[in-house]
C-alpha cells in the first residue's frame, strides 16, 4: 500500500504530473494565439507555479488552489464542448484537462478532505482574531 | 539480379502510390485541385496575425467553388461558413491547419444571399461572404 504525502515519493511524482499536466494544457492555449488564449495559457502557467510555490501563503491555502485549477480547467472544458472546434489537437488539450482535474481530485481528497470542512478550518481562526 | 532490382522497383512505386492515397484520403478539402479539374470557381483568403486579410469575400450563388485558405503563420485556423440567420448554422467547416502552407477547401454550392465567414478557433477572425 502506498502512502501519499507530499514528500512522499508517490506524494512528489503526483505533484509533478499535476504541474507538467498544467503547463502541457497551458502550452496548447499559447499556440492558437490571440488575447483569450494567451490568458488562459498564463492562468495554467500561475496555477501550476502556485502549486510547488514554497511560499507560506500558497502552501496554505494550496486546498484552495487545487479546487480553483479543478475548477478553471473544467470552464475550459465546457467552453470548449460549447463553442470550440472540433480537431486533434483541441482532443488532445481536453484529454490533459480531465487528466490534470482526476489528478487534483486525487490530491484534494487525500490532503484536504471535504472542501466544505477545510474552508471552515481556515476561516475559523481569522473569526477568533 | 534483374528480377531483385524489378521487384524493389514494383516496392517503390507501391509505396509511393500508397502514400499517394493517404494524403488524397485525409480530407477531400484538403487536396489542392488538379491544373486539368478546377473544383468550380477560387476565391482565397489570407491568415496573419491572428485576422483574416479580407472582410469580405464574393462568390457566385449555386456553384460549388474552391476556397483557399493561405495561413501565413504558425498559429492553426480554418474557415467555417455560417447561415446569417438567428441559429447561426453552420454551413461548411473546414480542416483546421497550422502554416505557413496553403490549403483547397471544396464548398459546396450556397444559395443566393449573405453569409458570414469565421475562424472556428479564433471567433474574432470573421468576415461576410456574399453568394451571387
Amino acid at each position: 500500500m502506498v502512502t501519499l504525502r507530499p514528500t512522499s515519493p508517490a506524494g512528489l511524482i503526483l505533484r509533478a504530473a499535476i504541474v507538467v499536466l498544467a503547463l502541457a494544457t497551458g502550452w496548447i492555449h499559447f499556440t492558437l494565439g490571440g488575447l483569450l488564449f494567451s490568458l488562459n495559457a498564463a492562468g495554467y502557467v500561475v496555477a501550476a507555479a502556485a502549486m510547488v510555490a514554497p511560499i507560506g501563503l500558497a502552501v496554505r491555502f494550496r486546498w484552495l488552489i487545487r479546487l480553483g485549477l479543478v475548477a478553471y480547467a473544467a470552464i475550459a472544458i465546457v467552453a470548449w464542448y460549447v463553442m470550440g472546434p472540433r480537431y486533434d489537437m483541441a482532443y488532445v488539450a481536453k484529454a490533459i484537462e480531465v487528466a490534470l482535474i482526476a489528478l487534483l481530485l486525487v490530491e484534494a481528497r487525500v490532503y484536504d478532505g471535504s472542501p466544505l470542512r477545510r474552508l471552515r478550518r481556515t476561516v475559523r481562526p481569522a473569526a477568533r482574531a | 539480379m534483374n528480377t531483385l532490382r524489378r521487384a524493389a522497383a514494383r516496392g517503390l512505386v507501391a509505396a509511393a502510390l500508397a502514400l499517394a492515397g493517404c494524403g488524397g484520403a485525409a480530407s477531400p478539402a484538403m487536396t489542392p485541385p488538379g491544373p486539368g479539374a478546377p473544383a468550380g470557381p477560387a476565391v482565397t483568403l489570407a491568415a496573419q496575425d491572428v485576422a483574416f486579410e479580407t472582410a469580405e469575400l464574393d462568390v457566385p450563388a449555386n456553384v460549388a467553388f474552391t476556397l483557399v485558405l493561405e495561413n501565413r503563420e504558425a498559429v492553426p485556423h480554418n474557415v467555417s461558413i455560417d447561415r446569417n440567420d438567428a441559429g447561426h448554422a453552420r454551413l461548411f467547416e473546414g480542416a483546421v491547419f497550422s502554416g505557413p502552407t496553403t490549403r483547397w477547401y471544396a464548398v459546396p454550392a450556397l444559395a443566393p444571399g449573405e453569409y458570414t465567414f469565421v475562424c472556428a478557433i479564433h471567433p474574432n477572425m470573421t468576415g461576410r461572404l456574399v453568394a451571387g
